[in-house]
């Protein structure tokens, strides 16, 4: 970016001495000009169609329930008018259909921070494994890990669903084995996270392997003839080290889970108190109409989370990105 | 509230728990080559534990906890008493930490994965081959009754793709595009070649062209998944490198960025509440409060119900994953071309190579691995869209994906034979790009 030679002033100084500049060269240079603004303009429009949709609901959702269901947003530039009706509205818990997105809220976290917390402990072992120990299999172990990240979440949905309502049996040759226990877990929101630990695994541990194999490898050799076991290297010398790779990887976990529709929808039931606010949005923006005004303030609640956590953390969470940009 | 005070207790407990665990393996483990007599009957213990744990997992007997606890002790006596009695030689003994680390490490993991991916992945293969309920077997006949089913695949009207002015076009520009390179070829001596700016750029215009001449044809869900997968892969890609090349040279290159990837931190179901405002529709003659038809409106048109135009309205839809995806396309793609050696470019300027040429004949070539990236985690991403369909049409009116009939034949037909048959349908899509992705794995590994 610092090297490039700005095309436009090219021409200026000689302007600038005075020579007579010709008619069709003083054309040129304002066209020259021209052109070499229209990248920045293109952008920029670019940029305001990528803007305004949100920058809509925003608005909107300070705008009374008939301003909303009858005039443009746009109409606030002439005639502002604003209120936090919708806000109190989607906060309340006075009717029964009320969204009360509060309860929602606690639930989005009780939900996401399970979610974050538990799959980085298990990963870095298992990153650390795949990078710094000698183990039969251990190519082809992490080649399965990666290759899990593509598989579409699809392909669990029905036998987790079966999982959390019977538990696991094997049945060999007549007798019948429990796997795991039916520990009545169907409509509750541990089965939501549970879920969303095993679906973050690969990621966690592919971004965590990338990084922790990239560190140097004479410090291992160093603590190694100090006499560092594995557990000591890891406590002491790696976990301090990929403080980056897990803060990548909890930011990029923590918006997914948040984010996420499709696990919670399917492991709550419709309509259950312990939805997500995603959920509940989905739940509010099907019933046709009469509630528009709830969905915008609904709606900006719901992403105030991740757009906070977006614009405070972005370095680290496009760091993530970069690492691993493959996630079924 | 007090769901999320009892989560966080939860989660403080199990990791509390699983940290503990861990640690006391490592530290039983690591008393194998010095005190092997303590390692065997720790050992023994927890082999007990299991292997009673297991025994009565059919709850055959009475006393249930009482097994694990009994085996152990079994375990813990049989450890003191006959394993440490006959030690393996010390050579041995001191390889014992070794040897079991990497399973201390990666069991926590590898149970998680198997219960949670692995083993279902299987089963849903195994359930796409039995009827509704999973109780008896049913052959192909879910595949089967997929592909005949019309709402899911057809090419009836793959006819009215040729006879779509769209198509016609298209043919158009391909035709003039071929001339025009192989006249330039004769005239100026060279071999013919398409890779220039202009010929890719209209041959891309073409492909456009002729995929909405597919869409205003050809129906069903699998069609609709094809149509996702080529729109916003093609244009989130295209989108996100022009924004990261026109950004790279401008002022405001950090909040253009910023704005444009803000989109990729929002939720599929936020996303669908925002564009469902965009898109709204109230009948003419009131004011529009939907952008698109104030904008329609006010352009001359009739207000037009968007969501409900068939075969258009998958277009719209599709539009809110571009406006999601396009960021991401944006960021890789710009931190590739930052990452291309600026003496590459000044070389290029110096021999006098125009912007243009510069971009395409030295830069392009240099991000084409990372284009590839890109390009495959979308559509890995794009396969599997849910929410946008769901929340937006709930797939009625011609706008069903695979994903979202999935989910209906689940929830709605309570039919797990075809839903499991439409998993692994996508599964099989996604298939080849998981190898892609491994094969990509291996090459970064060797060099």
């Amino acid at each position: 970016m610092s090297t490039t030679v700005t095309p436009t002033t090219a021409p200026l100084p000689e302007a600038a001495t005075g020579a007579a500049p010709t008619r069709g060269r003083g054309v040129g240079t304002r066209l020259h000009g021209l052109l070499g603004a229209v990248p920045t303009g293109v952008l920029w429009i670019l940029v305001l169609l990528w803007t305004l949709p949100s920058l809509g609901l925003f608005v909107s959702s300070f705008r009374s329930e008939t301003a909303v269901k009858t005039t443009g947003w746009w109409t606030v530039v002439t005639d502002p008018q604003l209120t936090l009706e919708s806000y109190r509205g989607v906060f309340s818990s006075s009717t029964s259909d009320a969204p009360d997105m509060w309860q929602h809220f606690m639930n989005s976290a009780a939900i996401a921070i399970p979610a974050t917390v538990i799959p980085i402990a298990i990963a870095a072992f298992a990153a650390y494994a795949f990078a710094w120990m000698d183990f039969p299999g251990r190519h082809w172990l992490f080649v399965a890990t990666v290759a899990m990240l593509a598989v579409p979440f699809q392909m669990s949905l029905i036998p987790l669903l079966q999982l959390y309502v019977n538990g696991a049996h094997l049945t060999v040759f007549g007798e019948t084995f429990t796997l795991l226990p039916d520990l009545d877990l169907q409509g509750t929101i541990t089965a939501v996270w549970l879920t969303h630990i095993g679906f973050g695994l690969p990621l966690a541990i592919f971004l965590l392997h990338n990084y922790m194999a990239s560190l140097p490898r004479d410090v291992f050799e160093a603590a190694r003839i100090d006499g560092a076991d594995h557990p000591t290297i890891f406590w002491r010398l790696v976990i301090p080290l990929s403080v980056p790779a897990l803060a990548a990887f909890a930011i990029f976990q923590f918006l997914w889970v948040w984010n996420d529709y499709l696990v919670a929808r399917t492991f709550l039931s419709i309509g259950s108190t312990d939805a997500p606010m995603t959920v509940r949005l989905a739940t509010l923006s099907g019933s046709r109409g009469q509630d528009w005004h709830l969905l915008t303030a609904a709606a900006f609640v719901s992403i105030a989370v991740p757009l906070a956590v977006f614009f405070a953390l972005q370095r680290y969470f496009v760091r993530g990105l970069l690492a691993g940009s493959v996630k079924g | 509230m007090g769901e999320l005070v009892s989560t966080l207790i939860t989660v403080v407990l199990v990791i509390t728990v699983m940290l503990a665990v861990f640690v006391g393996v490592n530290l039983l483990v690591d008393q194998a080559p010095k005190r092997f007599r303590v390692f065997a009957t720790g050992a023994g213990a927890l082999l007990g534990a299991v292997a009673g744990a297991v025994a009565n997992s059919g709850g055959w007997f009475l006393g249930g906890p009482l097994w694990p606890l009994g085996g152990a002790v079994v375990g813990a006596l049989l450890g003191a008493f006959v394993w440490a009695r006959h030690p393996p030689p010390p050579d041995r003994a001191w390889r014992i930490p070794d040897r079991t680390r990497p399973v201390i490490f990666l069991a926590p993991a590898l149970f998680f994965l198997t219960i949670t991916l692995v083993a279902p992945t299987i089963r849903t293969i195994y359930l796409s081959f039995r009827d509704k309920r999973s109780e008896e077997t049913a052959g192909l006949e879910n595949y089967r009754s997929l592909f005949g089913d019309r709402t899911v695949f057809t090419v009836e009207g793959w006819r009215d793709i040729l006879t779509s002015r769209l198509f016609v076009i298209a043919v158009g520009i391909v035709v003039v595009a071929v001339v025009l390179v192989v006249v330039r070829a004769r005239l100026e001596r060279r071999s013919i070649d398409f890779t220039g700016p202009a010929p890719s750029g209209s041959l891309t215009v073409a492909a456009i062209l002729a995929v909405l001449a597919g869409v205003s044809a050809l129906t069903g869900v699998v069609w609709n998944n094809v149509f996702w997968l080529v729109l916003v892969t093609g244009f989130a890609t295209l989108l996100g490198l022009a924004v990261a090349v026109l950004a790279d040279r401008s002022k405001g290159e950090s909040v253009a960025k910023s704005l444009i990837f803000m989109p990729m931190a929002i939720s599929f179901v936020g996303a669908s509440v925002i564009w469902r405002f965009v898109f709204a529709f109230t009948p003419a003659g009131k004011d529009q409060i939907g952008l698109l038809n104030a904008f329609w409106v006010g352009g001359g048109g009739a207000p037009q119900d968007w969501i409900r135009q068939v075969p258009w309205n998958n277009l719209f839809l599709i539009a809110i994953m571009i406006w999601i995806q396009t960021g991401f396309a944006m960021v890789v793609l710009s931190a590739a071309i930052k990452g291309v050696p600026s003496e590459l470019i000044e070389a290029a300027r110096v021999d006098g190579a125009s912007e243009v040429a510069t971009f395409w004949r030295v830069t392009l070539p240099q991000i084409r691995t990372t284009i590839a990236v890109v390009v495959t985690t979308l559509m890995i991403t794009v396969l599997k869209v849910f929410d946008i369909v769901q929340v937006m049409t709930g797939g009625n009116n011609d706008t069903d994906v695979i994903a979202n009939r999935m989910f209906s034949e689940v929830f709605v037909n309570r039919d797990n034979g075809r839903g499991s048959a439409l998993a692994v349908l996508l599964f099989v899509v996604v298939l080849p790009l998981m190898v892609i992705n491994v094969r990509r794995l291996q090459t970064e590994e060797r060099s």
